[in-house]
């Protein structure tokens, strides 16, 4: 009687879509609750249909581990369509931590030596639920199916074998031979499935398969289908490497497909069996470069995507081959599909040498401008992969400093740019390395500084302060060098650097400090005094800031000024004097790793504690005689 | 070796899901919405391959068809080959509108089991069976034609359904 009322799987599923925007409700009210009492049922055809439901509901999101007992159940159905439902809720939805899973191996035992249909059946469900201990109670059934009588099930015995091993490796040994027997079987798509599974095998060790390279070459020589073609091709280029005698022996059935080969998928595999262990075979490698030539080429972007990989593949086995197609990667460059660019920009990062570092970062920076503002995403890695080229093994490559600091400059204004940090390393980086450049440096980030709209920049993301202030710093600490020294004041006094966080005007603080010093050294005693005036006039924001840093560093620019101007003259310029010595010593980068060489010094114990431990419920007041080492 | 098999609508929701490497219940959830970030923000005119091994896997790629409101994903190693699957893809949907005559997304919603047995013949456990869609379908024939055999079990003058009310 259940049976007549019960919702079939095709009514849950309107009854869902009845109540849009309610679903979950619906499902944990309604449908679950109904679908439960189902499932529990006797009735084993209101039984196989709950089931069914269940799986749906399950790849739709809810919880279904109560239906997993009642699966079983209708997997051990006679009649096939509730069996069929019983498998298929099994595939769906159990997995590795599913208990019911220790009820179902002779279960599927009793299957797989019944009928063909449900045999493959179970040999279905099992390749796609297998566990180790269903690999170690039923591989020695499956192996037995390999000599079945009927091809399909042969070929769903051979990968249901494979699934078996891959849990089960110690199986491999005994079941080898029976395996590579189906190489030799009658029907041409066991055989294929034979060799799909041996290419498995053959990728993740090929050290282990190649006695198997007279079988496989056989195969290759006469067959007639493009995916067993591709599967031994990919055989080849997992074995070709260990072996180089195959290479020589090869070179005759890829120049056949390279040449005859109508489809691009099978050309490719050549191509990639040529590069990694053809190279000293002239015709095959020449043929394979052109084939690449082809697909990059292409109209179709599915084979320009394969042309790249190819060079990609090319670019590790054979570079100075690989640079002939550095026109056509940079033309790939500029299309929108954010695959292609992706692989040209890790292509271009290495093809790049001393002479081609140049032209190819200025398309790859113009490329992340154009795409800052839709693609933000693609733009920051375009901008990191071209700090890496120009800053690779500590710049090699890069001559022209002054060239690239404006080109930091520039993505730094970049609207989205999520670099600032990465910018500002590099700018700080070059600062301390590179002396020659410093005067270029000064120049090329004045303008970041001078610039009022990066100050008033209300994006919440926006990482344009770390590099203002990295241009701050860099301009305190050369102070010596700054040309235009009351442009410079002027900017770095503008009312929008109250906006700026904390530490940056913090470093803004200082670097005028220092400005301001290293001008009263050296300067005449009016311009010096009208930079200190300047600086009085201008600082009001800073000794208001909200910020307690901010506000002890602009007390102390403060107290600077007054000492200057109640000093005047000669007095003025000695104490000036003074201090921009204190500024004046130079530190030079420190290693991430010297700390771990200062040798800890005898008797020291980093490890004890330096206070001592508070009595339970002694409180605050121990910590309060003591002041810092 | 194939990793997943996803058909997902325009809008996210998946309407035929295959794990072939298990997964607890939420990370299938998961996956099935990266992939469909993945896919859906791609232009017209893309190449039909994406990588994302962050999400799937080092040495994972993504091939992925749209047919009408349909995105077909396919999660897979470096031992497939890319424009393979693309074929793959295509056998199995010529061989959905075989099955449900000018298939469309009603179709997989409502006939799930028919799609899940379809797709059965032709991947397996991660592994292709078959590319040829004239074997897949004779298969499938044999198959449903086995399902829908009356119960002997059943008494004449019971479900007024009559047949098999699994399908």
């Amino acid at each position: 009687m259940q049976a007549l009322f019960q919702q079939s799987l095709k009514d849950m599923i309107a009854g869902i879509r009845a109540h849009p925007g309610r679903e979950a409700a619906h499902v944990h009210n309604v449908v679950i609750p109904v679908t439960r009492k189902e499932a529990s049922s006797p009735d084993p055809r209101v039984k196989a249909v709950a089931v069914q439901k269940a799986a749906y509901l399950h790849m739709m999101g809810f919880p279904a581990d109560w239906a997993a007992f009642p699966t079983v159940e209708a997997m051990s159905s006679q009649r096939l369509s509730y069996k069929a439902a019983g498998y298929q809720a099994a595939t769906l939805t159990f997995n590795s931590e599913t208990d019911v899973m220790l009820l179902i191996p002779n279960l599927l035992k009793k299957d797989l030596a019944a009928s063909p249909l449900e045999c493959c059946m179970a040999l279905d469900c099992l390749s796609n639920i297998m566990t180790v201990d269903l690999a170690r109670d039923l591989i020695a059934d499956v192996f037995g199916l390999l000599s079945s009588s009927r091809p399909i099930v042969r070929r769903r015995a051979l990968l249901c074998l494979f699934k078996g091993l891959e849990k089960f490796p110690d199986a491999l040994r005994p079941c080898f031979k029976g395996l590579c027997e189906r190489l030799d079987d009658s029907e041409t798509p066991v055989v294929s499935a034979a060799v799909s599974v041996l290419c498995e095998l053959c990728v993740r060790h090929p050290q282990n398969y190649l006695q198997l390279v007279p079988a496989l070459y056989r195969l290759l020589q006469a067959s007639q289908s493009n995916w067993m073609t591709l599967k031994l091709l990919k055989c080849f280029a997992a074995l070709v490497p260990l072996e180089p005698r195959l290479a020589k022996k090869l070179a005759g059935p890829i120049e056949h497909l390279l040449t005859s080969s109508e489809a691009v998928s099978v050309r490719y595999e050549c191509v990639q069996v040529v590069v990694v262990g053809m190279a000293s075979q002239e015709r095959p490698v020449d043929l394979a470069i052109q084939a690449v030539q082809g697909f990059v080429a292409s109209s179709d972007p599915n084979v320009r995507y394969l042309g790249l990989c190819a060079v990609q593949a090319l670019l590790q086995a054979l570079p100075s081959r690989a640079q002939e197609f550095r026109e056509t990667v940079l033309q790939c460059l500029d299309g929108s599909d954010t695959t292609l660019v992706r692989r040209c920009l890790e292509l271009l990062a290495g093809m790049v040498d001393g002479e081609t570092l140049v032209p190819t970062v200025g398309v790859m920076a113009g490329k992340a401008s154009a795409l800052a503002l839709q693609d933000p995403e693609t733009s920051g890695r375009i901008v990191k992969l071209l700090t890496e080229m120009c800053s690779g093994n500590r710049y090699a490559l890069l001559s022209d400093f002054g060239w690239y600091l404006r080109l930091l400059v520039e993505l730094a204004q970049l609207p989205h740019s999520r670099h600032g940090g990465l910018i500002a390393d590099q700018i700080s980086d070059i600062a301390l390395r590179v002396e020659a450049v410093r005067g270029d440096l000064l120049s090329a980030v004045r303008p970041l500084l001078c610039d009022p709209s990066l100050l008033s920049n209300r994006d919440p993301g926006s990482t344009v302060h770390r590099v203002l202030h990295v241009a701050a710093w860099a301009t305190g600490e050369l102070a010596a060098l700054v040309p235009q020294r009351r442009e410079v004041l002027e900017a770095l006094l503008q009312p929008g650097v109250r906006h700026l966080p904390r530490r940056t005007q913090v470093a803004y603080l200082v670097a005028l400090t220092k400005i301001l010093v290293a001008g009263q050294a050296g300067a005449e005693g009016g311009e010096a005094d009208s930079w200190a005036g300047l600086v009085r006039a201008h600082m009001g924001h800073f000794l208001e800031s909200p910020h307690q840093e901010v506000q002890v560093q602009a007390r102390e620019l403060e107290q600077v000024l007054g000492v200057l101007e109640g000093a005047g003259g000669a007095a003025g310029a000695a104490f000036a004097t003074q201090l921009a010595g204190a500024f004046g010593d130079t530190l030079g980068p420190v290693s991430l790793k010297a700390q771990s060489k200062v040798a800890v010094p005898e008797g020291l114990d980093l490890a004890a504690p330096e206070l001592a431990q508070p009595e339970a419920g002694g409180g605050a007041e121990d910590g309060a005689g003591h002041s810092g080492a | 070796m194939i990793h997943y098999f996803l058909v997902v609508n325009s809008s996210g929701k998946p309407r035929l899901t295959r794990f072939y490497r298990q997964e607890p219940r939420e990370r299938q959830q998961e996956l099935v919405a990266a992939a469909f970030q993945l896919v859906v923000r791609r232009p017209a005119g893309a190449c039909n391959f994406v990588e994302d091994e962050a999400t799937f896997g080092p040495g994972t790629k993504v091939v992925y068809r749209q047919f009408a409101t349909l995105f077909f994903i396919v999660v897979c190693d470096q031992a497939e080959s890319s424009l393979g699957i693309l074929d793959l893809i295509q056998v199995y949907v010529e061989a959905l509108d075989q099955v449900f005559e000018n298939v469309c997304e009603l179709n997989l919603v409502f006939s799930q089991p028919k799609a899940y047995v379809l797709l059965d013949e032709i991947v397996t456990g991660g592994l292709v069976l078959d590319t040829n869609s004239r074997e897949v379908m004779a298969r499938f024939r044999e198959v449903d034609r086995a399902m829908r055999a009356p119960d002997p079990s059943q008494s004449p003058k019971g479900n007024p359904q009559g047949g098999n009310s699994l399908r």
